[in-house]
């Protein structure tokens, strides 16, 4: 009996797989439609999965052929017997009883569960439905989709089919059809870029078991049925094994409107691996397909034709292609391709005179408004390297303008240059063109007219040049500088001056008013009737250096010693140019010498005067442009006095009168001091004054001689008790009472006993009024 | 004595300050009277016909320009330079539109370029002497990308009167930003 022996598996080797179910049909069909089987399919595994009648299922039975459409399960090997248990259960699409469907042999199925793959799954007998000579034979394998919904059960959708053909019985072959193939494309896209490789992917290529290579035939035994595909495993499979990996060193180079995307394509090239990348800019919100970059065989492609803002941040992302597999994508990191991008060689063109060599320069990238460097047209400078070719003394030019002449050149002279393109306001420098050279032409007749000078008269410009020759005629055209800022030719933008043609004379008067507000080239040339000149050299005017200049307002501070002089700004229209100075002169009053300063600031100080001296001042301006310094008249003069002396001794003189009268307090403090210290204005009351009298006071104060001290109280009256020390012999002093106030006299004169008590009582009450000794 | 000193010192001190800062005030003059020029020449420019309201857009000029004051006075220099290169890039492309007066144009062209090239002699000269360190920051591709968007407008709209007038009327919101950029130049 034939067997049936289905390999699932993964590109990768041992992948998990989303949910645990994974489910295998085989089945003949004689033109019922796949749908319809399908839909019988899912119902099936819906009622399986939902009753979950795992015991049905689980069986150990070898010898089970057929297989009711409801009982299911059959021919599972008994490693790999699995009652269907998802836990997630299974969601089916097309839920509900299905059609019945057309007639349709029996179906086997196993259900499988499976946790990793590869899974492999002999059918050890085929039914009497399956059977050699059987022409459809289809295997499906089902896999739940990984659900992207967190609650939402996952779908199960028919992975992969493939229809066998197997073979009659003699005959020990299969032929495998091409195989229709399903992909669960349709199942939500993770956007995780480190997720493995997707479930549908593996199996919706038609890998594992099933081949794509459309009628392989293998000669296989009848006995064990390797898969079709089991034969020729070796070639795909080994190859698919190993899943297709990613570019590396993805370079994006942008070099004027060349982009380019490089990478290593780590696949080898026998196979057929090409390459596809994406874009995708901050304004977009989905990845575009990148135009050239699309299938690419190389290593690197060509995006130029890409229209987008240069200025926004863009990410590009690229991955390998094979056939049905795909790899991973590699995001290159944001960047702006404005700043990545790097300035190419300018071309140049040039133009022979015969003393002069004409430059045309055209900015790097296209010359049509798609170019990246468009917008920044008017901002270009040129650097170029010149040098004649005999002597390689080599000279710099830098040059804003698209159309540039370099003179003084002797003819017939080869001279070669090469020039790069510079965005100096980005400090972007470009790299060098090839190096050009041209033949100046033989001396020309007649010569260029040379030296022409502006000059300003009533309200008219002159122009005057010099000349050789008497019998000629000039002409003088003007041109608008901003017009050398737009490449192209100019010849076109260049105007004749109306009073200045067919002029015989080395000059030409004409109107101010002709020319607004702005810059301007000048030009003239020669013309004998017959010949014409070449172009003189280019003046570059700039009409409101023409204009009168006012002169400046002056106002000043004085200090003792210098004076400030402040200075204004010049006014409408000359205030636009910073290039300019002030001269200022300064003499005092009563001299004649003048002294000059010339400043930039506004803001000057003049030192080293005398104080108190008058000083005048008159300013004027200097325009310093070109070779021409324009000037202006002097200001009136404005005369300040400087003040007197200096600060320090106006300080002194201020300072020291304070200082005096705070001296002369100071000073009668003091006196006030010593006065009450050692001659106090106290006096001593009469009394001791005259006891002391024969005593000075000096002993008092000095006499430092220790005698025996006795309290003396001196009783003025009952209320006041006075006590002085006494240290001089007290008896005969103390014995002198204020006859007022003692009370002692003639209390004492008694001593009779009937009088004793009352004495003694006196004497405790003299004790008590006076606690002193009496003696 | 020591007081006459103190006053040298100071004014040597404002000297060099004051040098340093005078190319900028003057900048600043300079500056402002251009922008009010070309705004006045931006007015006389064919007014706004009433039927394109619909047309006005926001062309997302950069953010970090409109509130410019945390602006260094080169970065300042440096944008105003490049606004009004673009804008000079933008106008110069009306030459073969008919709706603006080509005298007008050309003045404001003038104007235009008279106020680069002291703008430019002016880097020219802060940048080599200071040795700048150029800015990393997206604000120069941002100003670009804005002028990318109106420069896509008007090919979008086959350069209409419409479409133009729109440029127009972004064209004089640009000089009030420069405005708020030359007042950076302030100290």
């Amino acid at each position: 009996m034939a067997q049936l022996k289905v390999k699932v598996q993964a590109r990768k080797a041992a992948t998990q797989i989303k949910g645990s179910c994974l489910f295998m049909d085989l089945e003949k069909s004689r033109g019922a439609t796949s749908r319809e089987i399908l839909n019988r399919n899912r119902d099936k595994c819906l009622h399986k999965a939902v009753s979950s009648q795992s015991s049905k299922w689980r069986s150990q039975d070898r010898n089970t052929d057929t297989i009711s459409s409801k009982t299911s399960l059959g021919g599972l090997s008994p490693q790999e017997q699995a009652p269907l248990e998802n836990s997630d259960g299974l969601l089916c699409p097309h839920s509900g009883v299905g059609k019945a469907g057309s007639s349709t042999g029996p179906v086997r199925q196993s259900l499988i569960k499976a946790e990793r793959l590869p899974v492999v799954r002999t059918i050890p007998e085929l039914s009497t439905g399956f059977g050699p000579g059987a022409r459809f034979h289809s295997v499906k394998v089902w896999i739940p989709s990984h659900s992207p919904h967190p609650g939402r059960r996952p779908c199960v959708q028919p992975a992969v089919t493939a229809h066998l053909v197997l073979p009659p019985r003699r005959i020990p072959s299969a032929t495998l059809l091409e195989p229709e193939s399903r992909t669960l494309d349709s199942a939500p896209r993770s956007t995780k870029r480190s997720q493995p490789a997707k479930d549908r992917k593996w199996l919706g290529r038609g890998r594992g078991f099933l081949s794509y290579a459309p009628r392989r035939r293998s000669l296989l035994g009848p006995t064990a049925l390797v898969l079709v595909a089991g034969a020729s495993w070796p070639s795909p499979a080994a190859s698919d094994e190993k899943s297709l990996k990613p570019p590396q060193k993805v370079e994006v180079s942008i070099i004027d409107d060349d982009f380019t995307l490089k990478w290593n394509g780590s696949q080898e090239s026998i196979r057929n691996v090409t390459f596809s990348a994406d874009y995708i800019t901050s304004e977009m919100d989905n990845w575009i397909k990148l135009p050239g970059c699309q299938h690419i065989t190389g290593s690197k492609c060509n995006f130029s034709s890409l229209d987008i803002n240069f200025y926004e941040n863009i990410t590009l992302r690229i991955r390998a292609e094979e056939e049905k597999h795909t790899s991973l994508w590699y995001h290159t990191d944001t960047f702006i391709p404005f700043e990545k991008a790097h300035l190419g060689p300018p071309e140049v063109r040039l133009e022979a005179e015969d003393k002069a060599i004409i430059i045309y320069f055209f900015r790097p990238g296209r010359k049509d408004d798609t170019s990246i460097w468009d917008m920044d047209t008017t901002s270009f400078s040129f650097s170029l390297i010149f040098w004649e070719n005999s002597a390689h003394t080599e000279q710099q030019i830098e040059t804003d303008h698209y159309m540039d002449k370099i003179y003084n050149l002797s003819p017939e002279t080869t001279y070669c240059l090469k020039a790069k393109a510079r965005l100096p306001l980005q400090n972007r420098s470009g790299v060098y063109s090839p190096v050009y050279c041209i033949n100046t032409t033989v001396e020309h007749k007649p010569p260029a007219p040379e030296n022409i000078e502006v000059g300003t008269q009533n309200q008219s410009y002159v122009l005057k040049w010099d000349y050789e020759d008497r019998n000629v005629t000039f002409r003088a055209q003007w041109l608008y500088a901003f017009s050398k800022l737009i490449p192209g030719d100019n010849l076109d933008k260049w105007k004749q001056i109306s009073n200045c043609e067919n002029v015989r004379t080395t000059y030409c008067v004409f109107p101010q008013n002709i020319f607004l507000k702005g810059t301007y080239f000048l030009r003239v040339q020669a013309s004998d009737g017959n010949n014409t000149s070449f172009w003189s050299k280019e003046k570059k005017v700039n009409t409101e250096m023409y204009y009168t200049i006012f002169p400046p307002d002056i106002s000043m501070k004085s200090t003792s010693d210098s004076l400030r002089v402040f200075v204004t700004a010049p006014k409408e229209p000359w205030n636009r140019f910073h290039p300019f100075i002030y001269e200022i002169i300064f003499w005092e009053n009563t001299s004649n010498t003048e002294r000059k300063i010339i400043a930039k600031e506004m803001d000057i100080a003049i030192p080293n005067l005398q104080p108190l001296r008058l000083y005048c001042v008159k300013a004027r301006w200097h325009l310093l442009e070109d070779e021409r310094n324009k000037t202006s008249a002097f200001s009136a003069a404005v005369c300040e006095q400087t003040k007197p002396g200096t600060f320090s001794t106006m300080w002194i003189v201020i300072g020291i009168l304070p200082l005096l009268v705070i001296v002369i307090c100071v000073m009668k403090i003091l006196q006030r001091c010593l006065n009450y210290v050692f001659f106090p204005a106290l006096k001593l009351p009469c009394s001791i004054d005259e006891n002391f009298s024969e005593h000075s006071f000096g002993n008092l104060l000095l006499s430092t001689s220790e005698e025996q001290t006795e309290k003396c109280f001196i009783i003025e009256n009952t209320q006041s008790v006075i006590i002085a020390e006494q240290t001089n012999e007290i008896d005969e002093d103390c014995k002198k009472y204020d006859p007022q106030t003692s009370q002692d006299s003639g209390n004492y004169s008694y001593e009779g006993e009937t009088l004793e008590s009352q004495i003694s009582e006196e004497l405790l009450q003299q004790k008590v009024l006076s606690p002193g000794m009496i003696s | 004595m020591a007081n006459r000193y103190i006053l040298q010192i100071t004014l040597l001190l404002s000297f060099s300050t004051v040098s340093l800062s005078v190319s900028y005030n003057l900048l600043q003059l300079q500056q402002r009277n251009s922008s009010l020029a070309c705004q006045e020449l931006l007015k006389k420019l064919k007014g706004k016909p009433e039927y394109c309201h619909d047309d006005s857009m926001d062309f997302k000029f950069p953010e970090e320009i409109k509130q410019p004051q945390q602006f260094r006075k080169e970065k300042a220099a440096l944008v105003i330079q490049e606004m009004l290169q673009n804008i000079l890039d933008i106008v110069r492309r009306s030459f073969s539109n008919t709706v603006w007066d080509e005298t007008i144009v050309k003045n404001l062209l003038l104007e235009l370029h008279q106020q680069i090239d002291s703008l430019k002699t002016l880097l020219k000269e802060k940048l080599e002497e200071k040795g700048i360190t150029w800015e990393d920051s997206k604000t120069i591709p941002r100003l670009k990308g804005y002028y990318w968007r109106i420069r896509r407008h008007l090919k979008a709209k086959h350069s209409s009167i419409c479409a133009w007038t729109v440029v127009q009327v972004e064209l004089f919101r640009n000089f009030s930003f420069v405005n708020r950029l030359t007042d950076c130049f302030q100290d």
